[in-house]
């Protein structure tokens, strides 16, 4: 069964026994959230800014883990020394596939709606054991992922970079997930707001707020019933 | 003939008592005045002395007081305080400001006319007769003309020009118990606290007084005397005597001892009494002896005597119970969402924060909210509705209910939320703030400009009476502002063009929605001609849906949501032999999910 690690900001891994696939790895205050000893097969990075890529050329060497990413997203890595053979460009809507896990890239643009960069920005599908879930990273707009079933969302509440609670909850409300992770939450007031308002704007979803370094697993029980149940702290 | 009197000694003892409007004690004294007085118009009374018992119910020091003399018709005083704990007869007042119910309410409902019930009630729990009881209850203005209920005993009006009704002509036997039930009305325009006038009691007790002084009194009056010595007719030097009292004053006196000597023998005793005798004005007692002597016998006689007396007691008691104080319920009330405005055809959250002041003089036990949760917005539920009084949040007594309760969003719904027992919690007092937040979802509304949310806040006190009311926001309803915004969407067919293999074709789609609002469950349909099969489509998440017809192939997509300025490409091959005949899709926008 999937499980869901959380390591703070917008850094992610999922994974199963058999692949394990980190979302990304940035930087919190200079820091990276995730260490290069992190057990990982492939890393997804959304987009090229530092709480995002972090050090995420430095975990791919060492663990000899491939990047998937936008052409700027690798070029960077690739500036920063990550081995060719191990990067991945995606165009939007490629995915990448291997046995275990199938990555596909869903092109959106950078938050916020009002102000958006023009960084250029994937969400990524991730398809694991039956288990859907998309990192939506610093994504202002849905796009097409209205055409996608998903059942896990890990969506930013954060009006500077991403979307504003309003905008998230109208985000949660439409792309109807099973599960809903908040993150990149600068605000606690913000995503008090979200919160507040979560169960009225998608009364069918299940909510969790993750702390740092907590991990949840999830599942589609026989087949009918999606769940998530936290696991005990290493 | 003159009078037959005694002196009077007067024991005067008033009570005056004070209970505060909720009919506790609030200061009681007690003042006696003892006075001897000579009621006698001719004969003074002298060498008077004044002996006290029980001087310790008092603040009297002595137990003995030198009152000399006391001229006719003349009197002498003395006062003394006394400690009292209780009134003889106890008197409670009760107001009721909601007389349908068995508990007592005390608070009335700002600009509602509320029916006020008065019941003044008399038990003397003592084994002392209570005289002449008299109740004045003062009737204030605002509160109309009373309706009295008659008493089981005494006679009772209402005197208009002095709104008073004067209940009196009564006695309270021991463990006797007396009532009386008036009733009024008020409108209160005001919040200060509303007095609803106060009561007096007097009443008399004869025959007893509150301390346990007990007076003796000792004095004399005019009494004539006389020894009237004649010689036997039968017998030289034997003398008949004659002893005589004679009272010459308007008082009964008393004449307690006599002892007479012969002076002319060595002062020998010839007479030692005691009478004891009473003598009424004008009234004589004699007494007889025989003496020897050769010569005229003189006498020396001591005696010993008083004026009666009569001790009067009484006690006149007042007490005044001070006016009850009706507190005033009165409530207002603010209502603000965030943000004040939606858009139009959109799915906004919503916060929804009620704002209950206490502006007026009771402390509440409970607030109830009937407020509005119009159509096209989606209701709280439960678990997301917080009432915090000053900055604690209430974690009991609320009661959420939604009519009608599984009423959909399209539905037009009442919220009500009452909260009760805030007593317990330190009630929510005049000044005080209450908050009752919670979240709605616009959920599509139409552009009509905007949506009232009529609200209605009542509060009572505990126990419940006729509860207060702020309906200004029922009768000028807050609304939810919506903002206008366009919907605009188009659907082209760009050129199609020869696909990859001999006899396909390219039919590239193109969906634009530009309007300023996202719009929803958007549905495409493109038309295929008969001749042509689907071969694929790209993206390849965007498998059409196919439906055969006579005509050809119905192909349709479905977009969940298409945000403003969004435009989505997207095509799919077709192959075929004939004509492609090109027809333009079809777009259409359903409701929000």
């Amino acid at each position: 069964m999937p499980v869901l690690k959380f390591f703070g900001h917008a850094a992610f891994k999922f994974s199963s026994l058999k692949v394990s696939v980190l979302l990304d790895p940035g930087y919190l205050e200079g820091k990276p959230l995730v260490s290069e000893s992190e057990k990982v097969s492939v890393i997804c990075v959304t987009h090229n800014h530092p709480d995002h890529l972090g050090n995420a050329a430095r975990i791919a060497a060492a663990q000899k883990a491939f990047v998937v990413g936008t052409g700027e997203v690798v070029e960077k890595l690739r500036r920063e020394g990550a081995p060719e053979w191990l990067l991945r460009p995606l165009n939007p809507g490629e995915s990448f596939v291997r046995p275990e896990v199938k990555i596909t890239a869903v092109a959106l643009n950078h938050g916020p709606l009002k102000n958006p960069s023009t960084i250029s920005h994937f969400a990524f599908l991730v398809e694991l054991e039956k288990v859907r879930l998309v990192h939506l990273g610093d994504a202002g707009t849905r796009g097409l992922l209205g055409h996608y079933e998903i059942d896990v969302l890990l969506i930013g509440v954060d009006e500077t970079e991403t979307f504003p609670p309003v905008q998230a909850l109208q985000a949660v409300s439409d792309l109807k997930p099973k599960l809903v992770v908040p993150m990149h939450v600068r605000k606690e007031e913000e995503l008090d707001y979200f919160e507040e308002h979560f169960s009225l704007m998608a009364p069918e979803a299940k909510y969790k707020r993750m702390e740092a370094g907590e991990e949840i697993m999830v599942e589609w029980v026989a087949g009918t019933e999606f769940t998530f149940k936290p696991l005990p702290r290493e | 003939m003159g009078e037959t009197l005694k002196v009077i000694v007067d024991l005067s003892e008033k009570v005056d008592c004070v209970l505060s409007g909720d009919n506790k004690l609030k200061s009681i004294s007690a003042k006696g005045t003892l006075t001897v007085r000579n009621p006698s118009q001719r004969n003074k009374i002298w060498s008077c002395e004044l002996q006290l018992g029980g001087v310790s119910s008092t603040s009297l020091k002595e137990e003995r007081y030198t009152v000399g003399e006391v001229p006719a018709g003349g009197t002498w005083s003395l006062e003394y305080d006394i400690p009292v704990e209780n009134p003889l007869v106890n008197l409670r007042e009760i107001v009721d400001t909601f007389p349908k119910d068995s508990e007592v309410n005390w608070a009335v409902a700002f600009n509602r006319l509320t029916p006020i019930r008065c019941i003044i009630s008399l038990t003397n729990p003592s084994d002392i007769f209570a005289k002449n009881l008299e109740v004045r209850k003062r009737i204030p203005k605002g509160f109309g003309d009373p309706s009295i209920e008659p008493p089981q005993t005494g006679t009772v009006e209402y005197i208009p020009e002095t709104r008073e009704v004067v209940w009196k002509g009564f006695d309270l036997a021991p463990g006797g118990e007396a009532t009386l039930a008036i009733n009024m009305a008020i409108k209160p325009e005001d919040v200060k606290p509303i007095g609803a006038g106060e009561v007096l009691l007097t009443y008399q007790v004869t025959g007893s007084t509150v301390s346990s002084l007990d007076p003796s009194l000792y004095g004399i009056s005019d009494l004539r005397f006389s020894v009237e010595p004649a010689e036997s007719p039968s017998r030289p030097n034997l003398w008949d005597c004659t002893l005589e009292f004679y009272n010459t004053s308007d008082f009964v006196e008393l004449l307690l001892d006599v002892e007479t000597f012969l002076v002319s023998d060595g002062r020998k005793p010839v007479a030692s009494l005691s009478p004891d005798v009473e003598l009424l004005p004008q009234q004589s007692w004699s007494y007889k002896f025989q003496v020897e002597s050769p010569e005229l016998p003189v006498f020396e006689t001591k005696f010993d005597y008083m004026v009666t007396y009569e001790v009067r007691k009484s006690t006149y008691t007042t007490v005044v119970k001070e006016e009850t104080l009706l507190p005033v319920m009165r409530v207002e009330a603010e209502k603000a969402f965030m943000p004040a405005e939606v858009d139009a055809y959109n799915k906004t959250p919503m916060s929804v924060t009620v704002s209950i002041f206490n502006v007026g003089s009771a402390e509440l036990d409970a607030v109830s909210i009937i407020d509005t949760v119009p159509e096209d917005f989606r209701a709280p539920t439960p678990d997301k509705i917080k009432v915090i009084l000053g900055d604690k949040e209430v974690a009991s007594g609320v009661t959420i209910t939604l009519e009608p309760p599984s009423a959909p969003v399209e539905q037009h719904k009442t919220l009500k939320i009452s909260v009760a027992g805030l007593s317990k919690m330190g009630g929510f007092k005049p000044g005080q703030t209450m908050k009752v937040t919670y979240p709605i979802i616009a959920w599509g509304p139409k552009p009509k400009g905007k949506y009232l949310t009529p609200l209605r806040v009542t509060c009572n006190i505990s126990p419940p009476g006729l509860e207060g009311e702020f309906v200004r926001l029922e009768e000028k309803p807050p609304a939810i502002e919506i903002k206008y915004a366009r919907r605009a969407v188009k659907i082209f067919k760009e050129a199609v063009t020869p696909g990859a293999e001999k006899n396909q074709y390219v039919v590239p789609l193109v969906i634009v929605n530009s309007g300023e609002v996202n719009i929803e469950n958007v549905s495409v349909k493109d038309f295929v001609p008969s001749g042509f099969k689907l071969v694929s489509w790209k993206p390849e998440e965007f498998q059409p849906k196919v439906e055969e017809t006579p005509d050809g192939l119905v192909l349709s997509w479905f977009f969940a949501r298409l945000e403003p300025k969004q435009e989505i490409q997207f095509s799919y091959v077709i192959e075929g032999s004939g004509r492609y005949v090109r027809r333009e899709p079809q777009i259409s926008i359903g409701p929000l999910t």
